[in-house]
């Protein structure tokens, strides 16, 4: 399976109504509910969801970054120093840590992205870890291992945003900014571009494309929406320390997109919907809760190797092959 | 599973013999790391938070102003992590409704869900250790259990007495936890005459002190102290300082660990340590509840339980005097106003005031032990007075 394939098959546009659809009823359910927990839940999978939508970017171009939470963090920090030491607005804020996300991934993406498959995996482990460690030992624009506290809330125009019912509706605009930045991506020619790169790099090369610099562009383009994602969190929570963004956050984000499909388009976001929400599941079932997440991340890798996302088309297969 | 049924059996024995009162369900919060580092910690506090529930439940409930409240324990995982914390303290505030939570067990998790439980009015009792935790912004957070803060400056001004301590050598983690403590128990030596003459500070996963206490001991201290390391390392730097010849005192003024560390050192290097101690076995309550705790769970207790047992009991009281379970700003006044509380572990006030700026924190006894074959021998009594 490649990324031109998903794109370009004729089954792939009522698919991905289909997807549309279904994610806009889920993204419903807090308002028929009315629950506030249900609100905190769902603005958790549209951070995640974002976060992760950053990582796909990267991995359309075939690398899989470690460093994500790393990104995020820096996003969480630039916005939380502006805002708290500068005093600039938090709207200023978020897409200042994306962008700050960005230059950083701009900047040491040229010699890192040389390195290919598991050396770029370890090599951005390594950062994480190098992320963590160097905050940790600033404490004083860190806040150090207690981390800052106090975080102002998001606010829109001088109104600020402290009720979860409020929160929703705005990451809910970032989400949909985001994932239409990814469609835009992925649709035009840059999308064809990364693809190419991700399909075959030498092939990608001799036919004239520039392949350092488009996996560096996706590294940027993918840690600046860490950076921003990272950004609204630290501003929803009210509570960042450099342990927050440690290299299970990574993972997790990780996991987010293979379970929901790699090179999917609406991957990510199908898999924040349905991990974001898992633990909550079995957060009653203390003793089991890590065997059961285990059980059912296996189930999806092992019954669903394109991830949620591709379920609809394996059904389809499925079907089309019965006499 | 076990439990479950024991649950189920205890309910329907309730739902027959149910009588002439109505009964309501009081649902208290735990949320506590049950899993990964500090999951004893965590599991010492919910036990707590079950065994104080499963006393008023013998009764037939908790009687608050003429209602019998059976009292239901939530439990919620939050793996030390703050983020996790946010979510279960959402899904337990505005799911649940509980208007009580026992927990964090971490600083960095009470810090992030005091916004949401301080906004809502919902009681917390912590074991967080961070000074931050405890503000009079912040009326509603209670910590049931002494810190470093309470408890090092008597022990310190005790043990350089009589052991005539003279220069102290100390490892601590290279973290703002490691950093903050480093800078407490220098200014408590200082205070008590003694000087805290060679620091070191490791990354928390090293587990070879060899090189840097070779330093230490290189520099002629009297002692080297262990506070603000985890159990496991204490007892790696204990068994490596005496494998290295080093006949000097060692003590723990902080954290009860002392099984822990018998177990990675031995009971031959451990001879003759001083250390801190919350739990005087001499003390019958305090015994009882070790051995209700052991028989019931079938696991050693963890030191800071009975804390949490007390802290439950003392809410209890706190609802019964002011004559709500809804109201939590009359029961938060009431908890406030409890004093002389006969706890299992002794006599419980509320102190704080001068150096937190609200009296939130509760003032128990406590006790430097000796180390003699493996088991503490309490050699002196505490109180945040001094020792003696």
């Amino acid at each position: 399976m490649n990324t031109a394939d998903t794109i370009s098959t004729h089954r792939a546009r009522p698919a991905n109504l289909l997807w549309l659809l279904a994610l806009v009823g889920a993204a419903m359910i807090p308002w028929f509910t009315g629950s506030t927990f249900h609100f905190h839940i769902a603005i958790m999978v549209c951070i995640a969801a974002m976060a992760t939508g950053g990582l796909a970017v990267i991995a359309w171009v075939g690398q899989l970054s470690l460093a994500h939470a790393a990104f995020a963090g820096v996003g969480a920090y630039t916005s939380v120093l502006l805002v708290t030491r500068l005093d600039v607005p938090v709207l200023l804020g978020l897409p200042a840590g994306g962008l700050a996300a960005g230059t950083v991934a701009f900047l040491i993406g040229s010699p890192l992205l040389r390195l290919r498959g598991v050396y770029f995996v370890l090599i951005t482990f390594a950062m994480n870890e190098l992320f963590r460690l160097v905050m940790l030992d600033i404490p004083a624009y860190s806040g150090g291992s207690s981390g800052i506290v106090g975080i102002p809330k998001i606010s829109v125009f001088g109104q600020t945003l402290s009720r979860h019912q409020d929160v929703y509706p705005f990451m809910l605009i970032c989400l949909v900014l985001v994932m239409g930045l990814l469609v835009l991506i992925r649709n035009g020619q840059l999308g064809r571009r990364f693809a190419a790169v991700e399909e075959n790099l030498t092939l990608a090369e001799s036919s004239g494309i520039p392949t350092a610099r488009t996996q560096n562009l996706a590294f940027t383009i993918g840690s600046a929406i860490a950076g921003f994602a990272g950004a609204l969190l630290a501003h929803y929570i009210g509570f960042i320390s450099p342990e927050t963004f440690g290299f299970q956050l990574s993972v997790s984000y990780v996991i987010m997109l293979v379970t929901g499909g790699r090179l999917a388009l609406w991957g990510p976001l199908v898999g924040a919907l349905f991990l974001t929400p898992l633990p909550e599941f079995l957060r009653g079932a203390v003793e089991y809760q890590h065997i059961i997440y285990g059980v059912v991340l296996i189930a999806v890798l092992r019954f669903l190797p394109q991830g949620l996302a591709g379920l609809p088309a394996q059904i389809a297969r499925a079907k089309g092959g019965r006499p | 599973m076990k439990r479950n049924t024991l649950l189920a059996a205890a309910s329907t024995i309730a739902l027959i013999s149910g009588g002439a009162m109505a009964q309501e369900t009081l649902k208290l919060g735990a949320l506590v790391t049950l899993s990964g580092a500090g999951a004893s910690w965590g599991q010492g506090m919910m036990r707590a938070a079950e065994l104080a529930a499963e006393d008023v439940n013998e009764d037939g409930g908790l009687e608050v102003d003429g209602t019998k409240y059976k009292v239901e324990i939530i439990a919620y995982d939050d793996a030390y992590k703050a983020n996790e914390a946010v979510t279960a303290a959402n899904r337990l505030v505005f799911e649940d409704e509980v208007k009580y939570i026992i927990g964090t067990v971490g600083s960095a998790p009470i810090l992030a869900i005091q916004p949401i439980t301080e906004e809502n009015g919902v009681i917390t009792m912590t074991l967080g250790f961070t000074g931050q935790a405890l503000s009079p912004e912040k009326p509603y957070t209670f910590r049931p259990n002494p810190t470093t803060a309470e408890v090092a400056q008597p022990q310190i001004d005790w043990i350089v007495k009589t052991q005539e301590v003279k220069t102290v050598g100390a490892l601590f983690p290279k973290d703002e936890t490691g950093e903050a403590i480093a800078k407490d128990l220098s200014a408590a030596y200082e205070k008590a005459g003694a000087t805290l003459a060679a620091t070191e500070f490791f990354e928390r996963d090293r587990v070879d002190f060899i090189p840097l206490l070779t330093r230490i001991i290189a520099q002629g201290v009297d002692a080297i102290e262990l506070d603000g390391n985890s159990p496991a390392t204490a007892g790696q730097i204990v068994q490596q300082a005496r494998d290295l010849g080093f006949e000097g005192v060692i003590l723990r003024t902080g954290g009860p660990a002392t099984q822990e560390i018998v177990n990675v050192a031995g009971e031959a290097a451990t001879e003759g340590m001083f250390v801190h101690s919350a739990f005087d076995p001499g003390v019958e309550s305090a015994k009882a509840y070790e051995e209700r705790f052991t028989s019931t769970y079938n696991e050693p207790m963890n030191g800071f339980s009975p804390f949490f047992y007390d802290g439950t009991k003392m809410l209890f009281q706190a609802m019964r005097d002011a004559g709500t379970v809804e109201d939590t700003e009359a029961v938060k006044t009431a908890l406030e106003n409890i004093s002389d509380y006969q706890g299992i572990l002794g006599t419980m006030n509320w102190t704080g005031e001068d150096r937190y700026g609200i009296a939130h924190q509760l003032d128990s006894p406590f006790y430097i032990a000796r180390v003699e074959g493996g088991e503490e021998v309490i050699v002196a009594r505490c109180t945040s007075d001094g020792c003696e």
